[in-house]
């Protein structure tokens, strides 16, 4: 891989363990109330309809977060974060994906009349937890490249990664596991380790960091819980906190 | 009397038909002096293209970003689309690069950020200024620009993509083909469809005068940078206009 002048990966061992952090946590994400629930086809029609539904409503706000990220991402004077671009380009269109694979899949169930219908449905508001996330991720559009791609990359979309395999495993039905899988993450999570491993260097970018990591561990995991009460699910074991790095 | 999108967009291309096909002349010739210079010529076009490729990506950001999260969904359609150019763009860069570095004129994409020949020329920046204003704008604005401005890079990439002798350089273009092709339909579905009110289509039709004028101006500074020794290039450059 080619780098700017006076770069290298001096950034690798940071990485090493921020994901070891959030990949122990994503390892959890079989025990979520939610993939349990589905991987015991418990989930009735409405419960998954819910689910879709508020997933589809987050992935609604992806245009906003990715466009934004895009737009505020300055290179430095060697070309420094050019490959960002690249890589929130490559995230905006994926999210755009599922955007429209989730909607098209809960229109074709015939849970909405029209998909014009489903912007104003109950189940597709995003609220409380899930708002959190949402404003957190774009929020992060005021902070520097690697502290963004620490605050998602590398750790909430860890956890996703994991909880949409997990999902993809648990449902039953081709077209819903379809839906969750037509989603890259893990190639998210890549560009992450590539841009943290390439700039984060010194102690103050790295404590900025793993604060960001931690933040987002956090708001993930309590999307997810808020989620699992949202569809009502029972409580079949908690996947606890992020804790801290 | 109120004239559909479609109407409208259809007395769009009478103004721009005979101009469309004067321009695919110039274009030609274009291509005919291309072969003449060479990489000298290739060589200082493909970074400004890089560049603004790399800027262009930003601008589509702007306009996804420019759309409100409505109750109904409406411009969801377009929303998706310009996911896919933003996508889109960002390829094209890499092609560019890819093509500089095959070439032997950087070593790394990174190098193109501080060439001389990628400096943008002022009248270019007004163009990306004037792509990030439409923010400010109805989503059919933007899509007039799409159709007007993607319609016009297609025509060029075309003349390129069949004309040029160089292969490697010639494949950049062709490769692209498809995407802006792409991108001109964005425009058209998104003018039938939303640019149905006079006050839209107004809107449109300042916005594309604001276009020629801008295209009047970047397009000889552009060429002055490009090959700033040829006198031919200069003379062209300044038929090298929508009128």
């Amino acid at each position: 891989m080619t780098m700017p002048p006076g770069i290298e990966f001096r950034g690798k061992q940071y990485v090493d363990k921020i994901l070891e952090k959030s990949e122990a946590c994503g390892r959890r994400m079989a025990q979520d109330p939610i993939v349990v629930a589905a991987s015991r086809n418990e989930l009735v029609d409405e419960q998954w309809f819910k689910l879709l539904a508020r997933f589809w409503g987050m992935r609604r706000f992806c245009y906003f977060i990715y466009a934004s990220w895009g737009k505020t991402n300055i290179w430095g004077p060697n070309g420094e974060y050019l490959e960002a671009d690249h890589f929130i380009a490559k995230q905006l269109y994926d999210e755009s994906r599922q955007e429209a694979a989730l909607a098209e899949l809960i229109t074709k169930r015939g849970w909405v009349g029209s998909e014009e219908t489903l912007y104003a449905h109950p189940f597709a508001q995003v609220t409380d937890n899930a708002a959190r996330y949402i404003f957190w991720l774009r929020g992060l559009s005021k902070f520097s490249c690697p502290t963004r791609f620490a605050g998602a990359s590398l750790s909430s979309k860890v956890l996703e990664h994991s909880w949409m395999m997990e999902m993809a495993k648990a449902a039953g039905d081709p077209s819903v596991r379809e839906a969750f899988c037509v989603y890259r993450s893990e190639a998210h999570v890549q560009m992450g380790r590539v841009i943290l491993a390439k700039y984060v260097h010194g102690l103050l970018m790295e404590k900025e960091c793993t604060w960001a990591a931690n933040c987002a561990l956090d708001l993930y995991l309590n999307t997810l819980a808020e989620l699992a009460t949202f569809i009502g699910v029972k409580d079949v074991g908690s996947v606890g906190s992020g804790g801290n790095l | 009397m109120k004239t559909s999108g479609r109407d409208f967009r259809q007395a769009i291309d009478e103004k721009y038909t005979p101009v469309w096909k004067e321009l695919d002349d110039v274009y030609k010739a274009l291509v005919d002096r291309a072969n003449q210079l060479g990489d000298r010529f290739l060589s200082r076009l493909l970074p400004q293209l890089w560049r603004f490729e790399a800027y262009q990506v930003k601008a589509v950001g702007v306009w996804i970003l420019s759309i409100q999260n409505q109750r109904d969904g409406k411009y969801r359609d377009l929303q998706r689309m310009l996911a896919r150019q933003n996508l889109d763009e960002m390829k094209h860069t890499r092609i560019y690069a890819d093509c500089c570095i095959d070439k032997g004129w950087v070593k790394s994409e990174y190098e193109l950020v501080l060439s001389p020949y990628s400096q943008m020329v002022p009248a270019w920046a007004s163009h990306l200024g004037s792509m990030d204003i439409l923010e400010h704008y109805p989503p059919p604005v933007m899509a007039a620009h799409q159709y007007l401005s993607e319609g016009n890079a297609l025509r060029i990439f075309r003349a390129f993509a069949r004309g040029l002798k160089d292969p490697r350089a010639a494949v950049t273009w062709g490769c692209q083909e498809a995407d802006e092709s792409r991108h001109v339909g964005i425009g058209r579905y998104a003018i039938d469809k939303y640019a149905d009110t006079t006050e839209i289509q107004d809107q449109i039709w300042w916005y594309i005068d604001c276009g020629e004028s801008n295209a009047k101006a970047y397009f000889p500074q552009w060429m002055a940078v490009i090959v700033e020794e040829d006198p031919w290039l200069h003379s062209i450059a300044s038929e090298f206009i929508i009128r």
